[in-house]
């Protein structure tokens, strides 16, 4: 934990280098759960509208295209809240993407229980550390920059 | 209050009690830690144990233990503390009786029927009634008879 600690430490430091890091910092959790908001989102009106809609659907989600764009919010999200103070929050939104990638529970496949598993996995190895001193040390260093 | 008031608070009001349930977890994992530290101390306790009974060097002195107990109750210190925490955070506090949760409002357990009240006996005046510095003690005597536990 204590590696993994010096690890984001430096990581923070690399991301302080650039410009736009400092103009985006304050959206890591936005970018995080707005993310995956809109791919759940995406999920729900898939189970939920009749299949007349499908071509808003599509129109909406991909020839805009808001997934992909979520999806890069998520992982941008991921980051920045990594090496950020409120990284207590960062295995909640691991542990939703994995939710997402089964949801909504009628096509579950290798590959989809795989993907699952490293997302709860790294969630919780996550939620492990932010129990630990060293993430509180990490945290109020953070702040102080 | 319009509907985007309305949802405006919603959403602050969620946001809050998210914050505080992300924050009981991180207290309850941080306990679960240290709990299994407690364990590995008394392990630790127990592979002295078993050596020194194997060696017929039994029973060991206190201060071969006194690293591991030290710990032991430092990391109980700090569990109880976190248990404190958790129980401001959720409005809730701790039956000292029977260690189940309660509302923090409430003067006795809803499962045990013990009372949460303390009973302050009052502190005897001297018959000067005056201290050195010339100030008087009829202040320390207690209003209140009972004052309420806040775990």
């Amino acid at each position: 934990m204590q590696q993994f600690s010096v690890v984001l430490k430096e990581l923070r430091l690399w991301f302080e280098s650039f410009k736009w890091y400092s103009a985006i910092r304050a959206y890591a959790l936005h970018l995080l759960f707005g993310g995956l908001g809109i791919m759940f989102l995406y999920q729900l009106l898939s189970v939920v509208m009749p299949w007349q809609s499908l071509k808003v659907l599509n129109t909406l989600f991909f020839t805009i295209p808001l997934l992909s764009l979520a999806n890069l919010a998520f992982l941008l999200g991921v980051w920045l809240t990594l090496i950020s103070p409120n990284v207590k929050y960062l295995p909640y939104g691991l542990w939703g993407r994995a939710l997402y990638v089964i949801f909504p529970f009628t096509s579950i496949s290798l590959s989809s229980l795989i993907s699952v598993a490293v997302y709860a996995f790294l969630g919780y190895m996550l939620f492990k550390y932010t129990a630990t001193s060293y993430a509180e040390q990490s945290r109020i260093s953070s702040l102080d920059n | 209050m319009s509907f985007f008031d309305k949802f405006k608070t919603g959403v602050a009001e969620a946001g809050n009690k998210a914050k505080m349930v992300v924050e009981v977890n991180r207290l309850k994992m941080q306990n679960s830690s240290k709990q299994n530290e407690v364990n590995e101390q008394y392990q630790a306790i127990g592979k002295l144990v078993y050596a020194a009974a194997e060696q017929g060097s039994w029973p060991l002195p206190l201060e071969e233990f006194a690293a591991p107990i030290e710990r032991i109750v430092q990391l109980r210190m700090e569990i109880e503390q976190n248990l404190l925490q958790i129980a401001n955070l959720s409005d809730m506090k701790v039956c000292r009786s029977c260690g189940s949760s309660v509302p923090v409002n409430v003067r006795f357990c809803s499962s045990c029927g013990s009372t949460f009240e303390i009973s302050v006996d009052p502190i005897p005046v001297e018959e000067s009634g005056e201290d050195n510095n010339g100030e008087t003690n009829a202040g320390l005597l207690p209003e209140a008879k009972s004052e309420e536990e806040t775990s």
